[in-house]
């Protein structure tokens, strides 16, 4: 609902009203919770908040310090106001234990009329406007949100009240009714966006979306240039010089070398610095995310830094291109040719009984194009007439498709043609080498012939044609890069509207992943301040955790120390175990929702996790002289200081940057109730106990 | 909603610390475990089973090879020679065995030498050809589909799955090793879970009892502590209360539960593996390897078996890069090298605990491997394979099952690489090792629920 030509501002409101001293244009809308009987009660009539304020402790009413402004009168509030017509009030058949009567059990706060037989009402008619169909206020207004149980419901203007009543089973029914004041769930859904379309909130990124709003944020990180660079290492053979190889001796001259250039430390170290720093956040993400598609991994000893680096650097360059060339550059790439084998796989040797290499003709079907079962458009799976689950292809597809990639070697140096295969070399992309092709036929999926009598280059075209037009890919890989930026079970139907896209961006084009990623981080399923659905988010995967952390905290952070931690917490960044990744995409926590980082949880990675946060909130890490550049690793503070003598506010502010408001009003209380044990000269103690117990909370380890 | 069902789990999970080796009967009862399925009879002795899993589809074409010319001969024509780019091991080098009941001589990779000790000390039996199957498969029946066959053969994830949850078609979200835990923790003395991964997640491990622990293979299990000891303490305090909350969110709970567990885990385990009065580590000084230390955190746990309390442990533990697409003949000797010693010392170990005949390891991996080679030395994903039993209750010195036919393209082949068809199922596997654990009979089904689709259940090569 725009507003702005139906309602009247407040403030101009207030502004007209204190010019002629009227009396306020607003009320409180005071909160109570009866400790016996575990209800909440909300009065406006001043009357009646004087008389439970006396009733004490003997009545079991207290207030719980909830309380928000709605309208005296209709000329006060906006055009559209709806009077809220209050029925409900204590009866104090027994003065010293007055009970709510008449308690309202619709499911919506409704506007009511007449009055409820048997009560001592003290009416009341407030005003209030209404949410829009999508639950959305009008400026200048904030809303309100209903949480209900069998036994009431409550109202919560506080998104950490309305998060806690979800925490404890209460139906969370979304925004009520909308009343005076600045609205959070704009800030809410800001720092939501930067837990899916970044490394983490830090205070100028919120401020950047604050001012830019959502849409015009995430177009501007489309369009943005590549910000984000890998190393760029010089070629080194795959036998290491003596020059190159770790000598024993600490920071040697060899030792350095071979650190740089034959083990992922520069591309993991660039990695978190650009992650930390550079302003393509977005297009960091979704790299990230196609590199754990389109996996090969530094753990396999003979892929060479120099040719991970242009592996990677492919989905920076390709984040927001066609999904088409990034399969097309992978194939070739000679790094997955040396991963998955498809680098000197030759024609079968019919005298000798070799057959072509299956690896990559397998996985490029079942991992990075069009998995095993056949499925709709939103990503469920198809069932055949008998209930079965139907797969796409069969191992005389694999082996077909094996033939078809053969006859591709390393390029050569100089980009001279090859005439036979060549030995491991990353600079380029793969050659081929055609009499090592078999130039037989092909059946591919669904009975499609790939012709006999084709180069091994028209062969690959027309496979990767074929694999891509297949109805699969769209859902396939929708569903994958939504679980990695946005929530790890997505319905259907997002799954859906997000694969259509991908089918079509709307200008005819398949295969568009800056269309891709506009839909997933624009649909209302992304959108919105809270998502009160039980099997909303995931599990924050460890590099991302760990960098959000410092991103958070602000202060001084070259990546070198951080960089060594991501493989105690599973996820050794580029050295991904096997090309099925860190984790799977079809990984089920315990009551079978998907939920794929939590393959790494376990009970020693939950400790490796939480330690990695002492250590953040407890250790500065020096700079460490044999890294080019470094500047050491420092979290500053002050800031967080600066709030210490206000427990609540601390934790406050920690809990909107690093759980959008999704911490709960009692897990803040607990932090508070820590943080309140330490002496309140002690700021820097204060502070770090704050962080640590935040970030350690499931709140911020589960983006929701 | 579940929450209460999580607040007692939790309460459960907390109560491990403390309760240590003190069994608190009744609590698992919150589980959601019928009573009905599960063994109550309080077990006397203590048992072990180790799953060791080779990860990437093991060739152990190359493990164990027949060596009588004739079988041979068909071994070496369908490998290929090693020069050229094949990867037929010559009978020089491979180290020769003879089962005593079979009169057919074979041979064990040359970096076996550890496990050939076991063999002939009649401490060790290979299990030949066994694989996946929903139900006995002939050739015909696989040609012609009128039996089912697995699910996604040859794919990596579904045969890792059908392995560890020994169900090959259809969908199973628990393993076999998690759901032996299920039937006999009633009878286990202790609350504490029954499964320990030193191998991070697997779903073999995943029942429906207490979730597996996961322990490190080296190095401390626990929090770190930070402060002065009040503040610590204030600071762990402040952690517990939050993740005790209840959480409306799937997610937020099932990480909440996965810590909750491991501090109540750390209580008892991190004494046991960071102690330094340990009989064990000397033992392992030959087996430094990763999967080294993985069976020494083993041993070093059921050397404190007294102080966890429980009488059936269920152990996980993993080797990866057995996906030998390209190369195979190196990386065979760099992984066997470490495998043998491994399993070797872990052997040892349980001789000098006094309990060789309570311990029984065993292989699991994703798949065989085709006979034929594949380009750059190497071979393709297959299907039957050989797996190795060890410990002091193994009938050792003893080839079980039936060792394929190596024609390429003959009657155990379904195409022409040399994929063989599992003449012995996973679960007549897993059975035979149930029955040892002290699974009854009228438990089987509930652990191997495909059982009832084989004859023989007990392969006998458990004493």
């Amino acid at each position: 609902m725009q507003s702005a030509g139906r309602i009247f501002s407040f403030a101009l409101i207030t502004a007209a009203g204190s010019a002629v001293a009227q009396p306020s244009s607003t009320v409180d809308s005071i909160e109570y919770f009866n400790s016996r009987s575990g209800q909440y009660y909300r009065t406006t009539v001043p009357a009646e908040i004087s008389a439970i304020d006396q009733s004490g402790s003997a009545s079991g009413w207290a207030r719980t310090g909830q309380s928000f402004k709605v309208w005296r009168t209709q000329a006060d509030a906006p055009v559209g106001a709806i009077p809220l017509v209050k029925l409900t009030s204590l009866s104090f058949a027994t003065p010293s234990a007055p009970q709510v009567c008449s308690l309202s059990k619709t499911s919506k706060l409704t506007p009511l009329s007449g009055a409820a037989a048997n009560c001592p009402v003290q009416t009341s008619v407030t005003y209030v406007l209404p949410a829009d169909a999508s639950g959305n206020c009008a400026t200048g207004t904030q809303p309100v949100f209903q949480a209900a149980s069998p036994t009431g419901i409550r109202l919560a203007n506080q998104l950490s009240v309305y998060q806690e009543m979800f925490d404890r089973g209460w139906q969370a029914q979304g925004a009520a009714i909308c009343v005076p004041g600045v609205s959070m769930v704009a800030d809410a859904d800001a720092y939501r966006l930067l837990k899916q379309a970044s490394f983490g909130a830090t205070e100028a990124a919120m401020n950047e979306v604050k001012q830019m709003g959502v849409t015009a944020w995430v177009d501007n990180q489309l369009n943005m240039a590549v910000l984000s660079k890998m190393p760029a290492l010089e070629f080194y053979p795959t036998q290491a010089p003596t020059t190159c190889t770790n000598d024993g001796v600490a920071n040697s001259a060899a030792t350095l070398c071979a650190r740089d250039n034959y083990s992922m430390f520069q591309l993991q170290l660039k990695f978190s610095q650009n992650a930390l720093k550079q302003a393509d956040q977005l297009r960091q993400r979704v790299a990230f995310a196609l590199s754990q598609i389109l996996v090969t991994s530094g753990a396999d000893g003979s892929i060479m830094p120099y040719g991970m680096a242009k592996y990677q650097q492919m989905f920076l360059d390709g984040a927001f291109g066609n999904y088409k060339d990034l399969l097309t550059a992978v194939t070739l790439s000679p790094v997955m040719g040396d991963y998955l084998n498809m680098a000197n796989s030759n024609k079968p040797d019919v005298a000798r009984g070799i057959s072509a290499n299956e690896n990559f003709a397998r996985e490029i079907m079942q991992l990075f194009s069009i998995g095993l079962y056949e499925l709709n458009p939103d990503g469920t799976t198809k069932k055949d007439a008998q209930g079965n689950l139907i797969p796409t292809y069969s191992q005389a597809t694999v082996e077909n498709l094996a033939r078809v990639f053969t006859g591709w070697t390393y390029p050569s140096f100089g980009g001279v043609a090859p005439t036979r295969n060549n030995g491991a070399y990353f600079e380029y992309p793969m050659m081929p080498v055609e009499s090592n092709h078999d130039t037989g036929s092909k059946t591919l999926i669904n009975g499609f012939v790939i012709p006999a009598g084709q180069t091994a280059r028209q062969d690959l075209t027309m496979a990767l044609d074929h694999l891509f037009s297949h109805p699969n890919v769209a859902p396939f890989i929708s569903k994958q890069l939504i679980q990695k930026l946005v929530s790890g079970d997505p319905s259907p139907a997002y799954v859906g509207r997000v694969s259509a896209v991908f089918n079509n961006n709307g200008a005819g084009v398949r295969g568009d992943l800056k269309a891709v990623v506009r839909a997933i981080l624009l649909d209302p399923e992304a959108r919105g301040p809270i998502k009160t659905v039980a099997g909303a988010g995931k599990l924050k995967e460890p590099v991302l955790m760990a960098l959000s952390v410092y991103r958070g905290l602000g202060g001084v952070n070259d990546g070198v120390w951080v960089r060594t931690q991501y493989a105690g917490m599973a996820q050794d960044l580029f050295r991904a175990p096997t090309v099925f990744n860190y984790y799977a995409p079809d990984n089920t926590v315990s009551n079978g929702k998907l939920g794929p980082e939590f393959e790494i949880l376990t009970s020693t990675t939950a400790f490796a996790r939480t330690n990695f946060l002492r250590n953040v909130t407890n250790v500065n890490y020096a700079i460490d002289a044999n890294v080019p550049g470094a500047t050491g690793t420092t979290v500053d503070w002050a800031p967080w200081q600066a709030l210490a003598g206000n427990p609540a506010a601390l934790v406050d502010k920690l809990s909107w940057v690093f759980t959008a408001g999704a911490m709960s009003a009692s897990a803040q209380q607990q932090v508070v109730s820590a943080v309140n044990a330490i002496a309140s000269t002690d700021t820097l103690g204060r502070a770090r106990t704050a962080a640590y117990l935040v970030l350690s909370s499931s709140h911020f380890q589960v983006d929701r | 909603m579940n929450a209460p069902y999580v607040i007692t789990r939790r309460r459960l999970l907390q109560a491990i610390a403390s309760a240590g080796a003190v069994s608190a009967t009744g609590a698992i009862d919150g589980l959601g475990l019928s009573a009905a399925l599960a063994q109550t009879v309080p077990l006397n002795d203590y048992k072990a089973l180790v799953c060791v899993f080779l990860f990437g589809g093991n060739d152990a074409n190359n493990l164990v090879v027949p060596m009588d010319t004739a079988d041979y001969n068909l071994y070496a024509t369908a490998r290929g020679a090693v020069a050229n780019n094949g990867l037929a091991l010559t009978q020089a080098q491979l180290l020769a065995i003879k089962p005593k009941t079979l009169n057919l001589n074979y041979g064990l990779h040359p970096a076996m030498t550890d496990l050939k000790t076991l063999f002939d000390a009649g401490k060790m039996a290979v299990m030949t050809n066994v694989g996946t199957l929903s139900q006995p498969l002939t050739k015909a029946e696989y040609t012609a589909s009128t039996k089912a066959r697995p699910d996604q053969l040859f794919s990596h994830s579904d045969q890792q799955l059908a392995w560890q949850t020994s169900v090959a078609k259809g969908i199973e979200r628990t393993g076999w090793g998690g759901r032996l835990a299920d039937v006999m923790g009633p009878a286990n003395g202790s609350n504490f879970p029954m499964v320990t991964s030193i191998a991070g997640s697997a779903i073999y491990t995943n029942g429906n009892t207490p979730r597996v622990v996961a322990i490190p293979s080296t190095g401390t299990f626990g929090l770190s502590t930070f402060g002065t000891t009040a503040q610590t303490t204030a600071r762990e305090a402040a952690l517990k209360n939050i993740m005790n909350l209840e959480a409306g969110n799937d997610f937020v709970r099932e990480a909440d539960d996965i810590l909750a567990q491991a501090l109540g885990a750390s209580d008892v385990l991190n004494p046991i593996i960071t102690a330094n009065n340990t009989t064990i580590t000397p033992i392992f000084a030959n087996a430094t390897s990763n999967i080294g230390n993985q069976l020494r955190q083993v041993a070093k746990l059921i050397e404190a078996r007294n102080t966890i309390g429980l009488k059936r442990q269920i152990f996980f533990v993993s080797l990866g890069g057995f996906d030998t697409h390209t190369n195979q003949i190196a990386a065979h000797n760099t992984l066997y090298g470490q495998l043998a010693p491994a399993l070797k010392a872990f052997y040892d170990a349980t001789v000098q605990m006094g309990i060789a005949d309570k311990v029984t390891t065993f292989t699991m991996s994703d798949f065989g491997r085709t006979l034929k080679a594949a380009s750059g030395a190497g071979s393709d994903h297959g299907w039957g394979s050989h797996q190795i039993i060890i410990g002091g209750a193994v009938r050792g010195q003893e080839f079980y099952g039936t060792f394929p036919n190596l024609t390429l393209g003959g009657p155990n082949d379904v195409g022409t690489n040399g994929r063989f068809i599992p003449t012995t199922a996973v679960d007549q596997y897993g059975a035979t090792l149930a029955k040892w654990f002290g699974v009854s009979a009228s438990n089987m089904s509930t652990v191997f629920p495909n059982i009832g689709r084989f004859s023989n259940t007990d392969l006998g090569f458990m004493l």
